[in-house]
């Protein structure tokens, strides 16, 4: 698989989901920030056999596609890798954080979301040159 | 094809993840998700063709589905072929274009089945990578890459899904002017309700037959709001001598006949609309008139010095072949502002100048960016069942075919069909049985998977035509009504008669408007027929090679190679056409 289509993946099965349920601005109630958060970033892709976390829905694309992306778009997966580290952490302890930590987390989804699109952009406009 | 409200509108959702299903069930309550049963569980979604068809071609098909377009689904699940594919290199890339275009395989199967439900297609891609392919499927396209920015991505679809069940449940009929519910109508539809109010001049074009003179009079101008009339003129009909007269109007004396002041259609017009229907015909001294009548606001009547102001707003039609003209006027208003290369603005100029007979800078005034484009029936077939129904009922509600009706109906041992929804147009011997109504017109289902087929070169007006008239046959001079064992009252319409119909209106066709273009003659010859290694690449090297040949026949004109290949030279179509052409690894610079 190319550069491009590796980064055309990521945004389908990650950036596209991460926010699926997302409202424009965070729920006002704590509970339904909470349950939506879990939704988009504990169950973010599910099958027959289960289900999987925005973290190891990056995981598996990384071990799958990573190498292919060196350079600047290196770095871009790198930036998105930390975001998803801090993510990681925060799904853990989903069912405990603070209101200040789920706006954390919300904030997250935005900027893996955004991450992935601008990976998508560059990775295609590499591949046209 | 009886008209029945339906309380909920039902979506089906074809994806291999339940979340868009989820979403829909939570926030929008107001639509039927629709079940799918599969290994002896219900889902709100299916995942595969194989869990969705058995909805699809049940008795309660959805308005709408949403559809993905990646499946990661196990290759026995992927259409086109459903079968194990190896582990070969080969066999992983071909099972990597099934998953990633695994929505257009379904959206094809299901446009064979279900030409008229709705279709949106859905992806995370922010170019559509199969944008042309879904068009011709009649798709809605939904990017969530646009919907990412500011909402969550699942919430701008169901507003979309909102906005499509809406249009599809607004009334079909404005006045006489049909509208359906094909993706380009809702669009056309979008768009005249954004300019009609305006008082910009307006151009509407589209192939003969498609509308465009009820979509002035019975939309665009009760939408204006001017209080005015509403005045038609057919550029056409009236003697090159006297255009100028029956324009903008002539005084006594001014020629020979002119025996008092007479107005013109624009001051008829006043504070209304005017109506230039067929404007490619008019002369070339008429279009500079009329052209300073919409820069300036002004007219002067045959015979008099004297400028005075005119508050009529102009709306033009002309047939597809202006928009070719348009665009090559947009072309050359490019050009001339040193945004193209000096040989492109060349190409383009020779172009207008060898057909030009109409003026560039009129068409630019008529703004061509914004023109109202009807499509040709043939593009909107999902809209055939329902202009169907329409032209039953108006057929129906005339009082002389009423009285006819009622008489074979009598005879039949029926009774009066006095409510006006008591009828059906059934297409099959299935809708026959399962009509509720008191008579039901039926026409076999070959007569009617005929029509369906039929390119329809006269579009909506022959449609009609040809229905109207097979009904009339029906009733008039068929084989009269039969009571069924469900005490409907059957007119039976002859398959002969309308295939007669179909044929003679096929016989009349005109040549297709690409015919005799030499870019794709040559591959008949096996000079130019390209090689490769695959059929794939055979396939797309084919494809490299006409565009490439149609590129150099059109002068390196997107547009006009738009219009070679599928009659329209609309920006949309230029576009799309740029893009495949780029994806093919083509490039306008290494081919000029």
């Amino acid at each position: 698989m190319g550069v491009s289509e590796a980064a055309e993946r990521l945004r389908h099965d990650l950036a596209k989901a991460i926010r699926f349920s997302a409202p424009e601005v965070p729920e006002t109630e704590t509970e339904a920030l909470r349950e939506r958060l879990h939704a988009d970033v504990a169950t973010t892709r599910r099958d027959d056999s289960g289900s999987q976390s925005a973290a190891e829905v990056f995981d598996a694309w990384r071990l799958e596609e990573g190498r292919h992306f060196a350079g600047a778009l290196g770095r871009r997966v790198d930036d998105i890798a930390s975001a998803i580290e801090e993510v990681r952490g925060l799904t853990v302890r989903l069912p405990s954080l603070s209101r200040p930590e789920l706006e954390r987390l919300d904030a997250l989804t935005r900027r893996v979301a955004s991450e992935c699109r601008a990976l998508a952009s560059e990775a295609r406009r590499d591949s046209r040159r | 094809m009886s008209a029945r409200t339906r309380p909920r509108a039902r979506v089906l959702v074809i994806d291999d993840q339940p979340r868009t299903a989820e979403l829909l069930a939570r926030e929008a309550p107001e639509l039927e998700i629709q079940t799918v049963r599969s290994g002896g569980e219900a889902r709100a979604h299916a995942r595969s063709w194989r869990e969705a068809a058995p909805v699809l071609e049940g008795r309660r098909p959805p308005d709408v589905v949403v559809l993905d377009l990646r499946f990661d689904l196990p290759d026995e699940q992927l259409l086109p072929d459903e079968r194990p594919l190896g582990e070969s290199a080969a066999a992983r890339r071909l099972r990597r274009e099934r998953r990633d275009r695994q929505g257009l395989f379904i959206l094809e199967r299901l446009r064979r089945r279900r030409p008229e439900i709705a279709v949106l297609l859905t992806t995370a891609y922010e170019e559509i990578p199969f944008e042309q392919e879904a068009l011709e499927l009649k798709a809605d396209a939904f990017t969530y890459a646009a919907a990412e920015e500011e909402s969550g991505s699942g919430r701008l679809l169901v507003s979309r899904l909102r906005r499509i069940l809406e249009e599809r449940a607004a009334p079909q009929r404005t006045g006489r002017f049909f509208w359906g519910t094909s993706a380009a109508m809702r669009e056309l539809r979008r768009k005249v309700s954004a300019l009609a109010p305006t008082p910009m001049p307006l151009l509407v074009t589209g192939p003969t037959g498609t509308g465009k003179s009820l979509l002035v009079r019975d939309v665009i101008h009760p939408l204006s709001g001017r209080p005015g009339a509403f005045v038609a003129f057919d550029c056409a009909t009236v003697p090159e001598g006297l255009l100028q007269a029956a324009l903008f109007g002539a005084l006594r004396g001014s020629f020979t006949g002119a025996v008092a002041d007479r107005p013109g259609v624009f001051e008829a017009a006043a504070d209304g609309t005017l109506f230039l229907d067929e404007i490619e015909n008019l002369a070339p001294d008429a279009q500079k008139m009329l052209l300073t009548a919409l820069n300036d606001g002004t007219i002067r009547r045959l015979g008099s010095a004297a400028e005075t102001p005119h508050t009529a707003r102009v709306v033009a039609a002309s047939n597809a072949a202006l928009t070719h003209a348009a665009s090559n006027a947009a072309l050359a208003h490019a050009a001339s502002n040193a945004a193209l290369t000096h040989a492109a603005s060349n190409a383009a100029l020779g172009r207008r100048t060898a057909e030009g007979s109409f003026r560039s800078d009129l068409l630019m005034r008529l703004n061509p960016s914004l023109a109202l484009e009807l499509p040709p029936l043939s593009q909107r077939r999902e809209d055939l069942p329902e202009l169907a129904r329409l032209t039953a009922s108006a057929f129906w509600d005339n009082p002389r075919h009423r009285r006819a009706i009622a008489s074979l109906v009598r005879a039949a041992g029926g009774p009066d069909p006095e409510p006006a929804d008591a009828f059906t147009l059934a297409v099959s011997e299935r809708e026959a049985r399962d009509s509720a109504s008191a008579v039901v017109f039926v026409l076999p289902g070959k007569a009617w998977a005929a029509m369906q087929r039929h390119p329809w070169p006269g579009n909506l007006r022959q449609f009609e035509m040809i229905l109207a008239d097979s009904l009339a046959a029906a009733v008039y001079a068929g084989p009269g009504a039969s009571l069924d064992r469900g005490g409907r009252v059957r007119i039976p319409l002859d398959p002969r008669m309308l295939f007669d119909l179909l044929a003679g209106a096929r016989a009349s066709e005109p040549p297709p408007s690409g015919a005799g273009f030499s870019g794709f003659a040559g591959f008949g010859s096996g000079s130019e027929r390209p090689r490769a290694s695959s059929v794939a690449g055979f396939r797309r090297e084919l494809e490299r090679s006409a565009l490439r040949a149609l590129f150099r026949e059109a002068g390196g004109d997107f547009a006009r190679m738009a219009e070679r290949m599928t009659g329209s030279a609309s920006a949309k179509e230029a576009r799309a056409v740029r893009l495949r052409f780029n994806k093919l690894g083509l490039s306008a610079r290494d081919e000029k």
